[in-house]
C-alpha cells in the first residue's frame, strides 16, 4: 500500500490539566507528519502518557484542539489504533481472535470476514497457531502481540503505543521492535509510540521527541532526526550517538541552561 | 521429557492436596460429633438435647416417610426459586445502577435502607398481602437474596479496568455496547460472590420464615418438633439444613471459581 495522506496529527496550541492544578500540559503544539514513526521518550510523569491519551480521545484538551486527519477530535474513534501497556485491555473471556476481531464485531462485521480479517492480523504478528487460546495462556510478549493485532485489524491508518513493551524482557522486547518496525515498514500508518527506554526510540522512531519537565514545571520537548537505515543495530556507531544525544538532552542538569526553559 | 515430569507433578499435587483437605475435614467432623456427644451425655435431656447417635436412629425413622422428603423438597423449591428471582432481580438492578448515573442517584439510598431490614421483619406485612403460605416465604427469600447481588454487581461495574473502557471507546463501541461487551462479563466474579452470600442469607430466611409463618418445611419440622419433645428430628433436621447449606455453597463457590477464572 502507498504512503496514506490524511493521517497527520497536530496538537494545537493544547493546554490539558485537572481544575485547581497547574496545567500539565500548557500551550503545546506538536505536529506529526502523515506515514512517520514518531517516538516520544521521556521519565515517568513527564506528561508524555497525557500526550498520548489527548491524540487517543480519551481526553479532551482544556483549551486548544487536536487535530487528525484534518479533523479536530472529539473523543476516541476506530481511526487510532490502540496498543496498551500491561494486559488489562485483553478480554479474559475471548479467546485471541475473539480479542482481535473485537473492534470489526462493533462495526458489524460478519463473523466469517471478521475471522478471516483478525486471523490475517495475526499472521502479520506471528501467532497464527494460537488463535484458540485465551490470554490467560499466552506470555506477556504474546498478550502484546494480540493487542498490536487487535489494533492493526481494522485498518486504523493511525497507532498509538503507549509503552507497548515496558513490561517485557528484553530478549522479547527485542523481537517485538523487529516486528514492529517491519510492520510499519509494510504499510506506513502514522506512529505515535511512547517509551521510557532510549535505545527503544533510537530503533523504532524517525522521529525522536524527547520530553521532560523542567524545574519550573514547564516541558522540556526536543526533535531529533533519526535517518539510520532499518533494521538499526546498537552496535552502529551513529545509533550509539544518537543515543548519547537523547541522553544528555533528558538529564535536567546538562540543558537547563538552553532548551525551553522560561 | 521436562513436559512430561511438570505435568505429572503437577497432576499429583493437587490430588495429594484434596487427599489432606477430606482428611482434616473428616477430623474436624468427628471432632463436632465427640463434642456433641460428651455434651449430650453430661446434660442428660435426651428429649431435648439427644446424643449423635439417638439423633442418627430418630433420623433414620423420618427420612422414610414421604412427609419428611415433602417437607425437605418445599423448603428447598422456596429456597431455589426464591433465589433464583432475588438474583435475576439483584443482576438488573445492579447493571442499571451501574451503568447509569441517573439510576444511581434514584435507587442507591433505597437499596441501603432496604439491605440493612433483616428480611424477616417484613413478614407481617408479608403474610397480609400474599397469605400465610409459600408465596410469603419466597417473597421474603427474594428479599434476601437479592440486596447482595445488587451490592456487589455494582462494585464490579465500578471496577471495571479502565483500558478495558478505553480499548472499547476507541473501537467505536457504543455505550450500550460497552456495557454489554465489557462491563457486564468483567462483573461476573463480583456477581457470583454477591449469589454466593444471597444463598446463604436466603437459606437462613427460608427456614426462618417458614418457622414463623408455619408451614410445611425444614424450618417449621424443627420448630414443631421442639413443642413435641422430638430432640432426634428437631436436631437431625438442623443437621439436615446445615449439610444442604454446605452442598449449595459447594456448589456456588465452585461456580465462582470457574467466574473467576473466565472473567478475570
Amino acid at each position: 500500500m502507498g504512503q496514506r495522506t490524511e493521517n497527520g496529527i497536530l496538537l494545537d496550541k493544547v493546554t490539558f490539566g485537572y481544575p485547581g492544578a497547574k496545567p500539565i500540559i500548557d500551550n503545546f503544539t506538536l505536529e506529526v507528519q502523515p506515514g512517520s514513526f514518531t517516538v516520544i521518550v521521556g521519565a515517568s510523569g513527564c506528561g508524555k502518557t497525557t500526550l498520548l491519551n489527548l491524540i487517543a480521545g480519551f481526553t479532551s484538551p482544556v483549551a486548544g484542539s487536536v487535530i487528525v486527519g484534518g479533523k479536530t477530535i472529539t473523543g476516541p474513534g476506530p481511526d487510532r489504533g490502540v496498543v496498551f501497556q500491561g494486559d488489562s485491555s485483553l478480554l479474559g473471556w475471548r479467546t485471541v481472535e475473539d480479542n482481535v476481531a473485537f473492534g470489526l464485531e462493533i462495526e458489524g462485521v460478519g463473523k466469517a470476514e471478521r475471522l478471516k480479517r483478525a486471523h490475517r492480523a495475526l499472521e502479520t504478528v506471528n501467532l497464527s497457531a494460537d488463535h484458540k487460546k485465551y490470554p490467560r495462556e499466552l506470555s506477556g510478549g504474546m498478550k502484546q502481540r494480540v493487542q498490536i493485532a487487535r489494533a492493526l485489524v481494522s485498518d486504523a491508518p493511525i497507532l498509538l503505543m503507549d509503552e507497548p513493551f515496558g513490561a517485557l524482557d528484553a530478549i522479547t522486547r527485542g523481537n517485538l521492535q523487529a516486528e514492529i518496525s517491519r510492520i510499519w515498514e509494510q504499510d506506513r500508518r502514522t506512529v505515535v509510540f511512547i517509551t521510557h527506554d532510549i535505545a527503544e526510540a533510537v530503533t523504532l522512531g524517525d522521529r525522536v521527541c524527547v520530553m521532560r519537565k523542567n524545574p519550573d514545571n514547564t516541558i522540556y520537548f526536543r526533535q531529533f532526526e533519526n535517518e539510520l537505515p532499518r533494521p538499526r543495530h546498537k552496535t552502529d556507531e551513529k545509533f550509539g550517538r544518537l543515543y548519547d544525544q537523547i541522553e544528555e538532552s533528558l538529564n535536567v542538569d546538562a540543558t537547563s541552561g538552553s532548551g525551553a526553559a522560561a | 521429557m521436562a513436559v512430561t515430569t511438570a505435568v505429572s507433578v503437577a497432576g499429583a499435587s493437587p490430588r495429594g492436596d484434596l487427599r489432606r483437605k477430606l482428611g482434616y475435614g473428616a477430623l474436624a467432623v468427628a471432632a463436632l460429633i465427640a463434642l456433641w456427644a460428651v455434651t449430650a451425655a453430661s446434660m442428660n435431656q435426651p428429649l431435648l438435647y439427644p446424643g449423635p447417635w439417638e439423633t442418627l436412629v430418630g433420623m433414620l425413622g423420618q427420612l422414610v416417610t414421604a412427609d419428611y422428603w415433602v417437607a425437605i423438597g418445599l423448603s428447598v423449591g422456596r429456597i431455589v426459586l426464591g433465589f433464583v428471582v432475588g438474583s435475576a432481580l439483584g443482576v438488573i438492578i445492579g447493571i442499571l445502577i451501574g451503568s447509569s448515573r441517573l439510576v444511581r442517584t434514584a435507587l442507591e439510598p433505597y437499596i441501603h435502607f432496604f439491605r440493612s431490614i433483616i428480611a424477616i421483619a417484613w413478614i407481617a406485612p408479608a403474610a397480609i398481602r400474599f397469605g400465610v403460605g409459600s408465596p410469603s416465604v419466597i417473597f421474603l427469600v427474594i428479599y434476601a437474596s437479592m440486596f447482595m447481588v445488587i451490592v456487589n454487581t455494582v462494585q464490579g461495574m465500578s471496577e471495571v479496568e479502565e483500558q478495558r473502557i478505553r480499548m472499547a471507546q476507541a473501537a467505536g463501541a457504543s455505550k450500550l455496547q460497552t456495557v454489554l461487551k465489557i462491563s457486564i462479563p468483567s462483573s461476573v466474579p463480583h456477581i457470583l460472590s454477591g449469589m454466593r452470600v444471597g444463598m446463604s442469607n436466603a437459606f437462613g430466611t427460608a427456614i426462618g420464615a417458614e418457622m414463623l409463618v408455619g408451614i410445611v418445611g425444614l424450618g417449621y419440622t424443627v420448630y414443631e418438633a421442639r413443642f413435641l419433645f422430638e430432640g432426634a428430628v428437631m436436631f437431625g433436621s438442623i443437621v439436615v439444613v446445615g449439610i444442604l447449606g454446605f452442598l449449595f455453597n459447594y456448589v456456588l463457590s465452585a461456580l465462582a471459581a470457574v467466574g473467576l477464572r473466565r472473567f478475570a
